[in-house]
């Protein structure tokens, strides 16, 4: 069973680096210049070192009248540290830590090695990716780049069988006004999806090491 | 031969009227509500917190229940990330996966989970309980051909135990609040599975 929590974790990356809404869509336009928008967006990633932001995660099931919301608060630390500590409506911490995965709920902390599962890498890779600014480089992805007045909004759709078991796309909006990633939305194929929404970022601030460890 | 008449038709009023004072005593002296503590009012679904420990297997994860039907229900087990890790349709007759990440595809799993939920969503009819226990203050009642024993403390279902010959259920409903309960422990004998919702909503 130990397989699930990394499979789970599987989620959570694509969480991060993955979505499609059709509706949204439908106000973005293709990019004509894709390679200068990376390149842009590249840069404002690559100067990134920390961030600081809130969190709020919609799961949307077909069957459901209403979504499953969850928040909790995100922090990344480059070069690859990454925090996610739910805290409604249940407490619940997801640590990345180098090739470390930390998971710890009320009644247990679980450590993983990242590296103990392929697609689990990918992912991983994938998920740091999106915050490094080195997405376009991923080939396990088809990638499609499209604009609205506000927003750039890069589709994901996996190439490999094993990960598509898992999602069938995946959307990441980047905001015109600071080009950091503000949203992600993976579809998995049952045609379910889960968004999660950055509020209140920051950028750049001091985050601790102690952070990134469970204690 | 008349002698022999009266004889058989004493003897026949005798079993007659003993057999009435059995099925008196068998008899519900108690109403008990026909539905378990699951759904809030009004509502035909719910969602839950869970955890599962197997053995020495642990996760967690949300649990989302809907009742889509008469008799004819869907369930879904996501990560706290929100990763769907199964998708289940169940009647009271049968199951059908509708998606599953291959770690967890496993029938055994499955049939014990789609026990354990139908027990959780269907509660017995009134006339299907027999009496077994009033003198506690929770009564015990078991239902007809079956091997499956409920607990009711005002009219409200309390517990189950099912007792099955290769394993047995137990379920608890706790921390009940206006007919509904916030927190369910689910347990198998002598397979070490254990399980415990916490209601979100």
């Amino acid at each position: 069973m130990n397989r699930i929590y990394i499979k789970a974790l599987l989620c959570f990356g694509f969480v991060f680096c993955l979505s499609t809404s059709k509706g949204k869509a439908q106000n973005f336009t293709l990019v004509k210049d894709v390679e200068a928008v990376q390149m842009e967006i590249n840069k404002v990633a690559s100067s990134i070192e920390t961030i600081k932001s809130r969190f709020v995660q919609e799961k949307h099931l077909s069957f459901m009248t209403e979504a499953i919301v969850s928040e909790g608060l995100f922090r990344f630390k480059k070069e690859n540290q990454l925090r996610w500590e739910y805290t409604q409506p249940f407490e619940y911490l997801i640590l990345f830590n180098g090739d470390k995965i930390i998971i710890k709920d009320k009644n247990k902390t679980n450590q993983f090695d990242a590296n103990s599962n392929a697609v689990f890498r990918q992912i991983n890779d994938l998920m740091l990716g999106a915050i490094k600014g080195d997405l376009g480089k991923n080939k396990d992805f088809e990638m499609s780049l499209k604009e609205s007045a506000k927003q750039y909004l890069l589709t994901l759709n996996p190439q490999n069988e094993a990960l598509k078991a898992y999602v069938s796309g995946v959307e990441i909006r980047f905001e015109k006004t600071d080009l950091a990633v503000s949203s992600i939305k993976m579809i998995e194929s049952t045609g379910d999806f889960t968004d999660i929404r950055f509020e209140n970022r920051e950028f750049n601030t001091i985050i601790d090491e102690s952070t990134f460890s469970p204690n | 031969m008349r002698v022999l008449l009266v004889l058989i038709s004493c003897c026949l009023i005798c079993i007659s009227c003993s057999t009435n004072r059995t099925a008196s005593k068998l008899s519900n002296s108690k109403r008990v509500e026909e539905r378990t503590p699951l759904f809030k009012e009004g509502l035909n679904e719910a969602v839950f917190r869970g955890s599962i420990s197997i053995y020495k297997h642990y996760f967690s994860g949300i649990f989302a229940l809907k009742q889509e039907a008469d008799n004819k229900y869907r369930m879904v087990l996501m990560s706290e990330v929100g990763m769907t890790l199964f998708d289940m349709s169940f009647t009271l007759d049968t199951y059908h996966l509708n998606y599953c990440i291959e770690p967890i595809r496993k029938k055994s799993l499955f049939k014990l989970m789609h026990q354990d939920f139908l027990l959780l969503v269907h509660a017995p009819k009134q006339e299907d309980l027999k009496f077994k226990n009033e003198a506690e203050a929770i009564s015990k009642y078991q239902k007809n051909e079956s091997r499956d024993f409920y607990f009711y403390e005002n009219e409200l279902m309390q517990k189950i135990d099912s007792k099955g010959f290769f394993n047995r259920i137990h379920i608890e409903f706790n921390e009940q609040e206006n007919g509904v309960s916030n927190s369910i422990q689910i347990q198998h004998w002598p397979i070490k599975l254990k399980m415990e919702l916490k209601r979100m909503k």
